[in-house]
């Protein structure tokens, strides 16, 4: 690639080699119109506005499709062009419906916009006014053909960003619809309500149908925030007016998801949801006494104050009677960073207990076989020439990246899917290792084994995942494809031996030759991409150890993406959230174990735990799913519980205390996603009177306490965070809805 | 095997055109082995003659006997007559359309003789199933020589210094293309046959796969070699079943042959074929949608550059040509480059194979050089316009190509030319059509097609497209509006400089075009509510009433005579044009070449139906029926024609009062000193004049302008309101020669004014040469005849079927023993004090004139005399102008437009031969409504049309049995004859009987019930 020099209205711009003549425009900020074009689409010149015109050339070219050349002398204006440009619109205009005020998009839409700019003051062309039926039949979005003027971004959307290929033209000339499938409404068709197709026409023939005529986007905010969909933390942009969520856009700014989002990410984040908790509870009031008694009267309302008083006072004297460990701290991977960070402070340094939880988490430490565990980003996947996708279906969740590894195939990546047949992704693999769901390994007796297995630990063992993996690493390191590494690679090397692939072929049905055939597309791989999820313990490490044993891993190449079941899964682990791991996913036999107690002022230390709990405190955010048996029975048989949530819940009948606090669009403060990159939340709208953020509420209940850290706010907190977990201290460096990675050292 | 050697060679076209063809060509091999003849003869299949419109064809060799139309039932004397005794089947055998002379021989037949067949070389001479005789006739042997002794440099260089340019319209260099194909960096690349055929019309590339696949196929190898491809495909469109079979066979043979495949002839050339069958959609013959639809994407075009030469199948370099490109290749590298450089014109070379197809005698394929003209090709191969109607215009390059009318009959065909000419060579299309077809129509059915065809990506010809044809509906729904012309001028420019390819860019050529060329039509839809070619219906009463000048309302007043209510008859007749005796004696009848029965069988005698009607009353005096009461302002018709009298009526129906100025001493014009006795009786003459003085008009006979009047006398001093000139066209035009004013030279329009004032000359014994082919010299030499001349001739400069007169009248006078010459021009007139004789020139035609006609050129050494005592100039009249010369100045005497006719200045209108030039009597009385209404409307200060003011039509129901009349031929007109028309001037036809006019009037099909 080389710099080139092209003469646009008489001023020099450059370019590079391979860009079209829009390119270097806006390379110049040189302003072309246009209306067929969108960045990171194909340019397919249909909507005729950024004709320019090229020295030399016969008539027009469109400047998004005609590639640059080195001397070229380009005019972006001239009364032809303008004569061009107003013919066009003055067609578009008189070709269907585009009475602007009755339109959702007026003053948003980027016809009417041209029209004010190249002054369409009246019409030239009569109306042909074909009256089509509008397609409402998708539960988010309605399609009105009478607004459309067939750029076909929508469709281009769909098949290159979403590769769903749901849209498309049909029939032709100046009948052509665009219509779903082969004429299918919408609603019934192969679509999967990513919204892409709305967001991105610019018109208001995809309108979104929960924030329609809700606000134009002079009257509204937008603000750039962290999806809490799942663990990919999509860029989002939440777009309010008067302090109400109108609806989420993508951001195309973002250069991790590109401006797509999925069903959940758009929509289902702000429909259906359980109803709010507005104020701190606190079960019998007045009548709390001391010693242990249970209350039996209801919920009253109370000040945060009053609230808090009463937890510090319970926990302060349960711990002190019962020892740190009788008091359970469950934490949901919704919360942030900075609020799992305080709360296990809260619990190691002020309660003395290390009977903590997160939610989903197994809570049993990672093999010490590790690995520097960076994470592969959108980017990467699609890149990649190989991916092997163990235990997920991404068409049903983490759909975005689902669509990413779409678009890789489509560019010719080899699919190995190990995952039972129903897999929505079956059809593009290239190989697939068909097992039934994994199994689950039983979890030795802690509180985290059955609050993560809903009560279902009793699943018979069958061969895991992990195993399948581990089969895979045996194979390659047989055939020589890879060597260990360090030191204690070669115990490690012994251990492989249990699963050779006869063996795991055996007992899996798979074909020994295909698990052949998995380890060597993995392993002759440029640039694979593992992602993989699901509740096998030491799935996650296999996985990386696959990563590092393929011997092509040097922290940029080899990827892999842990998928986990929350938007800060990750950030949970390494904030400390489950008893394995000390902050910065240290595990208690590590050296590291003293740097943490230099920085924290005293030396954590493991407890057992305990069998049952005295006193739990549920940390649950704005989780919105219902509470697991588990969850249920610990809360039952406790006698003191504290949920601090901001959704009513089952766990609400057991609570004794209830503190408020906000939902993902209120909040500030950063999470880890799946990829290793620490994301910064922003808020959208302000909480509901007297609901505080979790991290603020704990700041205030530690400063109860007359032992344990004083912080005096987030800063502090963010601070200390940035002493003991790598990566994390540069994430109020940029600004919101930007991304650090996060290099985590096992070893 | 080798075919053993027969004695004779049968070939019977297999083309689709020749459907039948097939079984022809079954059922002569079947009657050769019945007539035992199947170790002798050899009866083959072939692809397209080309003669399509004669097929179909059966040629038999060694002799070249050329059988036209040869069914079935033709076969067994075909093998007896011919193959079995060596007779010639007269009945089987070509025509001359106009001398009906046969035409034995396929090297004989015309239609063929001004071809130059290179791309066409095989078709019809070998079965296009069987490779060897491909390879009999050289197939492959250019193949050969690229392999063998070229590199593909050399192939490249040939095909370049060749000049071949795409036959697909376009017209890029083809070895240009190639070069850039293979300079293009990467691989592999791809050659592609654009076999996407799709226009109306047009079949070329059809008839050269179905007729010689082998040379397509060959082309691309040739190409494949040069450009460095090994991998091909033939993109031919599924609606082409035979065209397919026939490829897919060809390539199936190549294979076997070694000719596609690995290593072909033993080279390290490798190269194969696939043929993709498309599903018909137009815009995929643009290449880059083309491609898109091989790699199974929607057909749409996409943007260049970059062109398909760098990034086309699969994003590779990629090599298009059209069939006809490739067929031309092989002999362009066995024959040579500078021979194919040697055929054509300058930046045109080698030919151009074209369909030519619509109004034309000889429908077919036909293969020109490049550099023929337009006119060749219709009148010389095409064998001119069926029906003797007039040719109008020819549609190149099909829908997207644009109309060429009559005075683009010398445009040279080639690339360049035609676009000059605002037409494209397109892929070779050529539609023809006569004064028949609405050019707003045509435009309307082109833009339709190509408008449903846009794929509506691009937004110029997905809405330009839709809207201009929306404003093309309007104008031929009669709801134009003048400023549509504009809207349609910005649309064009919208659509041919923002479209994305080239189908947008050229959708509205035939728009533009015809409105270039035709704009007058699209005026009249417009403005005047008239199509002329009376094809638009909601413009269109009934086609006859369409064609009448007048308006008249045909359909109902013949109903009315079938029905016997003569009187209503003629009430309907006189609302247009109140000379019905006269007109059902003189008119041309422009109704009657109309009639829509007349392409059943015959057209309704409708002049001769009317002419009864009006003798049916004679005796019954008509007034007028006033139609407004007397508002007291004078008006002035100067000439008492046709057009003055018919504008003195209107307005005193209308309550004018009007005073007719005639510079004669008797009232009529031309009817009565233009139009001779034996065809228009005086008595019915007066009959017919008084009827419209008995309207009031005052009349001053005698009275000349210029010399006792002027028309400032009349409107400043006489009180006129307004006045009408209506002073005809007398003045003979002079014929230029010398010898022409020795006394004997008698001015035709004042010899047959002489005669009809009682002057008439004795012609005993002397001998009379009329010059002239139009209505009065066929007139003067018919008077000249019955004066009692010896002698009588009648020179004209063009054909016969070029004469401006009535067909009818010359014929009569042939009958009457009148000499034609034809092709002849006078070029001295000699005597010596008066007329001894006329030296005349032979004359051959040439080049085509402005009117569509060909000029004359005169042939040297063939001069003739002809022994005359008398000549009688008659090659046109004009106006006098010279009384009016302090009035008005001449050079505003011009046909008025709009309906109603605009004043010369103010208050004075003209109507006539005066505005029109020499003319008929119905165009008289329609300029003299005209006129009338202008009159109207300048004095009351309205603005009524014609058709307003004259009032609407009614329709008469139908009251018989049509289905009576389906089979009725048209009745014959009673004559005098010859003899008894001898030294007198009694009325030639003598008119129906009741019972047959009655009958003939009920042959009317009554359109106007449609």
């Amino acid at each position: 690639m080389s710099e080139i020099i092209l003469k646009i209205d008489g001023r020099e711009a450059r370019g590079q080699t391979g860009d079209t003549i829009l390119e270097v425009c806006e390379k110049n900020s040189i302003y072309v119109p246009t209306l067929c074009h969108f960045q990171g689409l194909t340019n397919v010149g249909t909507c005729r506005m950024c004709s320019v015109e090229v020295q030399g050339a016969r008539g027009f070219n469109t400047a998004c499709t005609t590639p640059a050349q080195d001397g070229m002398v380009v005019k972006t204006e001239s009364p032809a062009l303008t004569e061009l440009r107003r013919s066009v619109l003055q067609l578009l205009f008189a070709e269907r419906n585009h009475y602007c005020m009755f339109c959702e998009m007026s003053g948003d839409c980027e016809l009417q916009s041209l029209a004010y700019r190249y002054q369409i003051d009246h019409f030239k062309y009569p109306f042909m006014f074909p009256r089509y039926e509008v397609d409402s039949s998708p539960k988010h979005f309605a399609l009105d053909h009478n607004r459309c003027i067939l750029c076909t971004r929508c469709v281009r959307a769909c098949a290159e960003m979403v590769v769903n290929e749901t849209l498309g033209p049909t029939r032709r000339g100046s009948a052509t619809l665009i219509t779903a499938d082969l004429d299918e409404a919408i609603g019934g068709s192969s679509c999967v309500s990513c919204g892409t197709c709305v967001q991105i026409c610019p018109t208001g023939a995809l309108i979104d149908k929960h924030s329609a005529y809700g606000g134009r986007s002079t009257q509204t905010e937008m603000t750039a925030t962290v999806c809490a969909g799942c663990s990919l933390g999509c860029a989002v942009n939440v777009v309010s007016r008067s302090n109400r969520v109108l609806r989420v856009d993508g951001n195309f700014n973002s250069d991790f998801n590109n401006g797509i989002l999925c069903e959940q990410g758009r929509y289902g984040q702000l429909q259906n949801l359980p109803e709010r908790h507005p104020f701190p509870l606190i079960r019998g009031k007045g009548g709390l006494v001391h010693p242990l008694i249970r209350w039996s009267s209801g919920l009253d309302k109370a000040s945060l104050d009053e609230a808090l008083d009463l937890v510090h006072q319970e926990l302060r004297t349960r711990a002190r009677a019962n020892g740190g460990n009788a008091i359970a701290g469950v934490v949901s991977p919704r919360a942030t960073n900075e609020a799992i960070y305080l709360f296990q402070r809260l619990f190691r340094s002020v309660l003395g207990s290390n009977n903590l939880v997160t939610i989903g988490e197994s809570g049993l430490p990672d093999r010490s076989y590790t690995v520097r565990y960076w994470g592969a980003s959108l980017a990467d996947v699609e890149k990649a020439d190989h991916i092997l996708v163990i235990g997920v279906d991404l068409t049903r969740d983490h759909q975005v990246l689902g669509f990413a590894l779409k678009r890789a195939v489509r560019k010719g990546a080899s699919l190995t899917l190990i995952a039972p047949a129903d897999n929505g992704l079956s059809d593009l693999a290239t190989l697939r290792l068909s097992t039934s769901r994994s199994d689950h390994t039983p979890v030795e007796g802690s509180l985290a084994g059955v609050a993560m297995h809903n009560g279902s630990s009793s699943t018979p063992p069958s061969v895991s995942y992990g195993a399948l993996v581990h089969s895979l690493m045996h194979t390659i390191v047989k055939s020589g494809g890879a060597k260990p590494k360090r030191d204690n690679d070669s115990s490690f090397v012994a251990e492989l031996t249990r699963y050779e692939a006869t063996t795991i072929s055996k007992r899996t049905g798979i074909p020994e030759v295909q698990i052949a055939e998995a380890a060597s597309a993995y392993a002759n791989a440029k640039s694979p991409v593992i992602i993989a999820a699901g509740d096998d313990d030491g799935l996650e490490v296999a996985v990386l150890s696959l990563a590092a044993l393929a011997g092509n891993y040097d922290g940029k190449k080899a990827r892999v993406l842990w998928l986990g079941k929350q938007v800060n899964s990750r950030g949970a682990k390494e904030m400390g959230g489950t008893s394995a791991y000390l902050p910065g996913r240290v595990t208690w036999d590590s050296p590291l174990v003293q740097r943490i107690g230099r920085v924290w002022g005293m030396t954590p230390v493991v407890a057992p735990n305990a069998p049952r709990a005295d006193a739990v405190y549920f940390l649950l955010s704005d989780e919105t799913a219902p509470p697991s048996e588990t969850m249920l029975r610990l809360a039952k048989e406790a006698r003191f519980v504290i949920v601090q949530t901001a959704h009513k819940s089952a766990l609400d009948e057991y609570a004794h205390v209830i503190l408020p606090t906000t939902t993902w669009v209120e909040r500030q403060g950063s999470v880890t996603s799946a990829d290793g990159v620490v994301r910064r939340m922003a808020r959208a709208v302000n909480p509901p009177e007297g609901v505080e953020e979790d991290w603020a509420v704990l700041l205030e209940l530690m400063g109860r306490f007359s032992i344990g850290p004083r912080f005096k706010d987030i800063d502090e907190v963010a601070k200390e965070i940035t002493r003991l977990v790598p990566g994390y201290g540069r994430q109020h460096e940029p600004p919101a809805g930007t991304f650090t990675p996060v290099c985590v050292d096992f070893s | 095997m080798a075919d053993p050697i027969y004695r004779a060679h049968v070939l019977a076209c297999a083309g689709t055109g020749c459907r039948g063809a097939g079984l022809i060509q079954e059922a002569l091999a079947a009657e050769v082995v019945k007539q035992g003849l199947a170790d002798e003869v050899k009866v083959s299949q072939t692809g397209c003659r080309g003669f399509c419109s004669m097929g179909p064809i059966v040629i038999i060799y060694p002799d070249g006997i050329f059988y036209c139309q040869v069914q079935a039932e033709d076969v067994p004397t075909v093998v007896s007559e011919t193959l079995l005794k060596g007779r010639v089947v007269d009945k089987l055998l070509y025509r001359e359309p106009v001398s009906a002379k046969a035409v034995p021989y396929y090297s004989e037949v015309p239609f063929y003789q001004k071809q130059l067949r290179i791309a066409l070389r095989n078709c019809g001479m070998i079965d296009p199933e069987n490779i060897e005789e491909y390879i009999a006739r050289d197939g492959y042997q250019a193949l050969g020589k690229v392999l063998s002794t070229m590199t593909p440099e050399d192939v490249i260089s040939t095909v370049r210094h060749s000049g071949l340019r795409g036959r697909g319209g376009a017209g890029f260099l083809t070895g240009l293309k190639w070069e850039l194909t293979r300079k293009a960096p990467a691989n592999p690349k791809y050659i592609i046959c654009n076999a996407d055929e799709g226009d109306p019309g047009a079949f070329m590339d059809r008839s050269i796969i179905e007729g010689d696949p082998h040379s397509v196929l060959e082309g691309m190898l040739i190409a494949g070699y040069a450009i460095g491809a090994a991998e091909g495909y033939i993109y031919c469109r599924a609606e082409y079943p035979l065209a397919v079979k026939r490829l897919k066979i060809a390539i199936a043979q190549a294979r076997e042959y070694g000719l596609l495949g690995e290593n072909i002839l033993g080279t390290n050339f490798s190269f194969d074929l696939k043929v993709k069958e498309g599903a018909g959609a137009f815009v995929c013959g643009e290449e880059t949608a083309l491609i898109a639809s091989i790699e199974g994407k929607r057909g749409e075009p996409r943007p260049r550059p970059p062109f398909p030469a760098v990034a086309g199948l699969w994003g590779k370099p990629t090599n298009i040509n059209n069939v006809e490109t490739w067929a031309n290749v092989p002999p362009i590298i066995l024959t040579g480059a500078d021979w194919f450089a040697s055929i054509g014109t300058e930046k045109s070379k080698g030919t151009k194979v074209f369909a030519l197809t619509g109004k034309i005698n000889n429908t077919g394929l036909v293969e020109v050089p490049m550099g023929i003209s337009l006119g060749d090709i219709v009148f010389g191969i095409g064998g001119g316009i069926p029906g003797g109607r007039k040719f109008k215009a020819v549609q190149t390059g099909g829908p997207l190509g644009g109309c060429l009318p009559v005075q683009a009959l010398n445009v040279p065909i080639d690339y360049d030319s035609l676009t000059e000419a605002g037409a494209t060579m397109g892929s070779g299309g050529m539609i023809v059509v006569d004064d028949t077809t609405c050019m707003v129509e045509l435009a309307k059915y082109f833009l339709r097609f190509s408008t449903a065809e846009s794929c509506g990506q691009c937004t110029p010809c997905r809405v330009g497209g839709k809207e201009m044809l929306a404003v093309l509906e309007r104008i031929t729904q009669g709801e134009g509006k003048l400023e549509d012309l504009d809207l349609i001028q910005d649309l064009s420019k919208t659509m041919a400089d923002g479209s994305l390819c080239a189908l947008g860019r050229l959708t509205p050529s035939p728009v533009t075009s015809t409105l270039r060329y035709f704009k007058d039509e699209y005026i009249a839809h417009i403005v005047d509510k008239r199509c002329p070619a009376g094809v638009c219906k909601a413009l269109v009463r009934a086609k006859c009433v369409n064609a009448c000048p007048a308006g008249v309302d045909v359909p109902s007043y013949l109903e009315l005579v079938g029905e016997g209510r003569y009187q209503e008859a003629l009430a309907v007749h006189r609302e247009r044009n109140p000379f019905p005796l006269i007109c059902g004696r003189v008119c041309p009848a422009f109704c009657e070449s109309r009639c829509r029965r007349g392409e059943v069988d015959q057209p309704v005698g409708i002049r001769e139906v009317k002419r009864f009607m009006a003798d049916a009353e004679l005796s019954t005096p008509w007034t007028p029926p006033r139609q407004a009461p007397d508002n007291g302002r004078k008006v002035a018709v100067i000439g008492g024609g046709p057009a003055g009298l018919t504008a003195a009526l209107r307005l005193a129906q209308w309550g004018y009062r009007v005073t007719v100025f005639e510079a004669l001493p008797v009232l009529g014009g031309m009817l009565r000193v233009g139009i001779p006795e034996y065809r228009l009786p005086h008595d019915i003459l007066d009959t017919e004049i008084a009827h419209i003085l008995s309207a009031g008009i005052e009349v001053k006979t005698g009275t000349a302008l210029g010399r006792d009047f002027s028309v400032d006398d009349l409107l400043e001093r006489q009180g006129f309101s307004a006045a009408i000139l209506a002073i005809g066209a007398h003045k003979t035009r002079g014929m230029g020669v010398p010898g022409e004013n020795l006394p004997g030279v008698v001015p035709g329009v004042k010899f047959l004014k002489d005669v009809a004032l009682g002057d008439r000359p004795d012609f005993t014994a002397r001998r009379v040469a009329v010059v002239g082919g139009g209505n009065v010299a066929v007139d003067a030499a018919r008077t000249a005849w019955r004066l009692g001349a010896s002698e009588v001739h009648l020179v004209y400069r063009r054909e016969r079927a070029d004469m401006p007169a009535n067909a009818e009248e010359v014929a009569a006078a042939e009958r009457e023993g009148i000499i034609l010459h034809t092709l002849t021009d006078p070029t001295r007139i000699i005597g010596d004090g008066r007329v001894e004789g006329m030296i005349c020139q032979h004359q051959t035609l040439g080049e085509f004139d402005a009117s569509g006609r060909r000029k004359f050129v005169p042939v040297k050494g063939l001069d003739f005399t002809l022994d005359v005592d008398v000549v009688i100039p008659a090659i046109g009249q004009t106006a006098d102008t010279s009384p009016l010369e302090h009035d008005v100045e001449s050079e505003t005497f011009q046909v008025a437009r709009d309906g109603t006719i605009k004043p010369l200045r103010p208050g004075v209108f003209v109507a006539g031969d005066a505005a029109t030039g020499p003319a008929t009597v119905v165009e008289a009385v329609a300029t003299g409504n005209a006129s009338a209404v202008a009159v109207d409307n300048y004095i009351q200060g309205t603005a009524n049309t014609v058709a307003s003011k004259l009032g609407s039509y009614r329709t008469i129901p139908l009251a018989h049995n049509m289905e009576d009349f389906a089979e009725a031929k048209r009745a014959v007109m009673p004559v005098l004859s010859i003899k008894e028309r001898v030294g007198n001037f009694a009325e030639v036809e003598r008119g129906f009987s009741e019972e047959v006019a009655k009958n003939e009037a009920r042959r009317c099909l009554r359109c106007d019930l449609e």
